[in-house]
C-alpha cells in the first residue's frame, strides 16, 4: 500500500522526463569535468616530463664538459643562488653502481633500491613510489659518452596537490551540476508538461460536472501542445453543436408531436366514451390513423434535418445530370401547378453534371417547389433556372408569392417558423428546414432574396465536387 | 398460398397474421431467426415476411442464408431503419421489397400480393376492365359507358395501377413509388391531386364512383 504513491509517481510522465534530463544533463557535465581533469592533469605530466629532460640534457652538457664535480658545482650554486632544489640527480656507473646521489631534502623516503637492480634503459620513464605516501618519484635516463649514465627525476607532489585542489573544485561542480540538473528537468518538465495538466483538468472538470463549456486556455506559441489545444476545443465545440442540435431536435420533436398526439387521443377518448352510430367510430379510427400517420411524416423530416445538420445523413453521392433530376422533381408538381393554374417556366442547360445524392437533392429540389407553389397565387408564376460557375453550381427558385418580409426573411430556415401570412396553408413549415440542411450536408448553402409583392427568389449553391 | 412470417414482437405478428390469414392465405408464424430459417428451409412457401431485428438469427442473414441454400421464395422485410442505404443493403441480399415500420396493414398486403403475382408470372393482359371501364394498355385507350376518356400520362399510369388491382387497397406510399419512382415526402400531396383529377375525368359524370379513399390508408378501385 505505502508503495503506491510512489509507483504512480513513477508511471508520470513529469518523472520520467525529470529523470531523463536529469540523467542526460549530468553525464553530459560529468564526462566534460572528467575530461578536463585528465587533460589537465596529461598535461601537467607532459610540463614536469619537460621540466626533467631539460635538466638531464643541462647536466649532461655540464658533466660532459666538467664530469661529475661539474653538476655539483652546479647543484651548489643553484642553492646558493636560493632556487628551490626539486630535482633527484644519480649518476651510475656503466655497472649501475651510484657514483653521485642527489636527493631534495624535504622530498619523502623513496625506495631507491630498484634503481640499482634494474637495467639502465635510455629515454625509459621509471616510477619510484615513496614509502609513507601516494607521491611517485618520475626519473628518466641519459647515458652519457663513457659508459655512465646519468638520471634526473622529480616527484608528483606538487602535481598531485594541484590535481587535488582541482578534484576538490570538480567535486563542488560536480554536486552543483546535479543539483541543476534535478532543478532542470524538474521545471523542464513542469513547463512542458503544463499544457497536459490543463487538459487534464479541463477533461476532468467536463467529466466530472457534464458541462462541456469548459475551453483549455491556447498559448501564442504554435507548437505541437498548443495544436493539441486547439484541436481539443475544436473537437470540443463540434460535441457542444452535436449535442445541442439533439437536444434541440428532441425538444422539436416533444413540443410538435405533442398537438397531433393531443388530437389522437381526443378522437379516440371521444370515440370511446359515446355509444353513435358505426359510422362515428369508422370516422374517429380514420382520424386517428391520418394523425398518426401526420406524427410519422414529421418525425421522419425531423430526423432528416437533424441527421443532415449534425453530418451523420448517409450520402449516396453519384454522378448526376442536374436538368434530368430537375424534370424529374417538375414532373411530380406539374399536376399541382396546373391545378392551381400556374406556370412552370425553366431555365436551364441539358447537361449540367454534379456529384450529389440524388434521392436527397431530388427532395431538396422538391421542397423548394412545393413551396413555391404553395406561395405563388392562382395564375402566377414559378421559374427554375440551374447554372453553372467554376466550381459551383446555382440553381434558383422563383415564385410570384406575396414575398417576404424584411424582418421574416432571415427566419425562413427556421424549424416550423411561417410567416404570418400563410397560416391557411398546409404544412408544417419544416420544409425549408430540410432544404437548408440537405444542402448543407452537400457542402453547398441556400440563400433567399425577397421583395414584398414582387415574389421570392430561393438560390442554391452547390460545389460541382464535393472534398 | 402459404406465407410465413419471421417478426418477433408478438402484437405485430398476430394483427399481420390474422390480417393475412382474413384475406385468404395460410400464414406460419416464427418468433426468431433461427426457428424461422428452420421453417424456410423445410417447407415451401409462396413469400416471405421477415423482420429485420430479430433474436438469434438476424433477418438479413437469414435472407442470405436462404438464398445460399438455393431457395428463392420472395421476401418482404420489415425494419425500422428507413435510411436509403439499409433498403439498399436489404434489397441487395436478396430480398424482393422494403417495407419501414409503421406500416399499414392494407400496404403490406398489397406488396405481398403484388410480390406473389410478379414471381408467379401472371400473364399480361392487354385489357382491363372493372364495371363499365376498361382500357386498352396497347392502344392506351380508357372507355367509361360507351365514351373515350382522354388521360394524361400520369393519369393513365395510376389508373392502371388501381385496375390491375382491384378491391385492393394502395396507399400514397404506393402510388408516390410506382408513378413518379418517389420515395420521400413531398409536403404538398401531389398524390391527393393526380386522384382529384383522375376522379374528375373518370368519375364525376358517372355512377357509381369507382375510385374510393379509405381514409388514412389509401385509395381503392371498386367496380361496384
Amino acid at each position: 500500500m505505502s508503495l503506491r504513491p510512489l509507483d504512480r509517481l513513477r508511471k508520470t510522465i513529469g518523472f520520467r522526463l525529470t529523470l531523463w534530463y536529469s540523467a542526460i544533463f549530468i553525464l553530459s557535465a560529468l564526462a566534460m569535468v572528467i575530461l578536463a581533469y585528465f587533460f589537465l592533469a596529461s598535461s601537467l605530466r607532459q610540463k614536469d616530463h619537460e621540466m626533467i629532460l631539460s635538466r638531464l640534457q643541462e647536466y649532461q652538457a655540464q658533466y660532459r664538459t666538467g664530469g661529475i664535480r661539474a653538476i655539483r658545482q652546479e647543484l651548489a650554486s643553484e642553492k646558493y643562488a636560493g632556487k628551490p632544489n626539486y630535482f633527484f640527480v644519480r649518476l651510475a656507473s656503466p655497472a649501475n653502481g651510484t657514483l653521485f646521489l642527489n636527493i631534495p631534502d624535504q622530498w619523502a623516503d623513496f625506495d631507491l633500491k630498484p634503481l640499482e637492480s634494474g637495467a639502465i634503459q635510455e629515454k625509459a620513464w621509471i616510477h619510484l613510489r615513496a614509502k609513507d605516501d601516494e607521491n611517485v618519484l618520475e626519473i628518466t635516463t641519459a647515458k652519457l659518452p663513457d659508459g655512465s649514465s646519468l638520471q634526473v627525476g622529480k616527484t608528483t607532489e606538487n602535481r598531485e596537490d594541484l590535481l587535488e585542489t582541482f578534484r576538490g573544485v570538480f567535486a563542488s561542480v560536480t554536486l552543483i551540476v546535479i543539483v541543476l540538473g534535478v532543478i532542470g528537468g524538474q521545471f523542464l518538465a513542469v513547463r512542458a508538461l503544463r499544457p497536459i495538466r490543463q487538459l487534464i483538468l479541463t477533461v476532468r472538470a467536463i467529466a466530472d460536472t457534464g458541462k462541456i463549456a469548459a475551453r483549455m486556455p491556447v498559448g501564442q506559441t504554435r507548437d505541437e501542445l498548443d495544436e493539441l489545444a486547439r484541436l481539443f476545443n475544436q473537437m470540443l465545440e463540434k460535441i457542444d453543436a452535436l449535442i445541442t442540435g439533439m437536444k434541440e431536435t428532441l425538444d422539436n420533436v416533444a413540443h410538435d408531436l405533442r398537438t397531433p398526439m393531443t388530437r389522437l387521443r381526443g378522437v379516440a377518448e371521444m370515440a370511446l366514451q359515446g355509444e353513435g352510430p358505426m359510422e362515428t367510430y369508422r370516422e374517429a379510427l380514420a382520424d386517428c390513423l391520418e394523425e398518426s400517420e401526420r406524427v410519422l411524416r414529421m418525425m421522419n423530416t425531423l430526423m432528416d434535418i437533424s441527421e443532415a445538420e449534425t453530418g451523420t445523413m448517409q450520402l449516396t453521392l453519384e454522378p448526376v445530370n442536374l436538368p434530368d433530376l430537375m424534370d424529374k422533381v417538375i414532373d411530380l408538381y406539374r399536376y399541382v401547378a396546373e391545378e392551381k393554374h400556374i406556370t412552370l417556366k425553366t431555365a436551364y442547360p441539358r447537361e449540367l453534371h454534379l456529384a450529389v445524392d440524388r434521392d436527397r437533392l431530388s427532395q431538396a429540389l422538391g421542397n423548394l417547389l412545393d413551396n413555391a407553389l404553395k406561395y405563388s397565387p392562382p395564375g402566377g408564376n414559378v421559374e427554375l433556372e440551374a447554372s453553372e460557375r467554376p466550381g459551383q453550381v446555382i440553381i434558383l427558385v422563383r415564385d410570384s408569392g406575396p414575398g417576404i418580409s424584411p424582418e421574416d426573411l432571415p427566419k425562413i430556415w427556421d424549424r416550423l417558423y411561417r410567416g404570418d401570412k400563410s397560416r391557411s396553408q398546409r404544412g408544417m413549415g419544416l420544409g425549408l428546414s430540410l432544404v437548408k440542411a440537405i444542402i448543407g450536408a452537400h457542402q453547398g448553402y441556400v440563400e433567399a432574396s425577397s421583395l414584398p409583392d414582387a415574389g421570392s427568389v430561393f438560390a442554391v449553391y452547390l460545389p460541382k465536387q464535393l472534398q | 398460398m402459404r406465407l410465413l412470417v419471421v417478426e418477433d414482437d408478438a402484437k405485430i405478428a398476430a394483427f399481420v397474421s390474422k390480417g393475412l390469414e382474413q384475406a385468404g392465405f395460410a400464414v406460419d408464424h416464427a418468433a426468431n431467426g433461427e426457428d424461422g430459417l428452420h421453417l424456410a428451409l423445410s417447407e415451401a412457401y409462396d413469400a416471405a415476411i421477415i423482420d429485420l431485428m430479430l433474436p438469434k438469427l438476424d433477418g438479413l442473414s437469414l435472407i442470405a442464408e436462404l438464398r445460399r441454400n438455393q431457395i428463392s421464395t420472395p421476401v418482404i422485410i420489415l425494419s425500422a431503419r428507413r435510411t436509403v442505404a439499409d433498403r439498399v443493403k436489404g434489397l441487395q441480399t436478396g430480398s424482393d421489397d422494403y417495407l419501414v415500420k409503421p406500416f399499414s396493414f392494407s400496404e403490406l398486403l398489397a406488396r405481398v400480393q403484388a410480390l406473389i403475382r410478379r414471381t408467379s408470372g401472371a400473364a399480361h393482359p392487354t385489357r382491363l376492365t372493372a364495371g363499365d371501364l376498361a382500357m386498352d394498355l396497347l392502344t392506351r385507350e380508357v372507355i367509361r359507358g360507351g365514351g373515350r376518356i382522354d388521360l394524361q400520362p400520369r393519369e393513365f399510369a395510376l389508373l392502371e395501377y388501381l385496375m390491375r388491382q382491384p378491391g385492393r387497397v394502395v396507399s400514397k406510399t404506393m402510388i408516390l413509388e410506382h408513378i413518379w419512382d418517389y420515395s420521400f415526402d413531398p409536403q404538398t400531396n401531389v398524390v391527393d391531386v393526380l386522384i382529384c383529377r383522375l376522379r374528375t375525368k373518370v368519375d364525376r359524370d358517372f355512377e357509381p364512383k369507382m375510385i374510393q379513399t379509405i381514409r388514412g390508408v389509401g385509395y381503392v378501385l371498386k367496380a361496384s
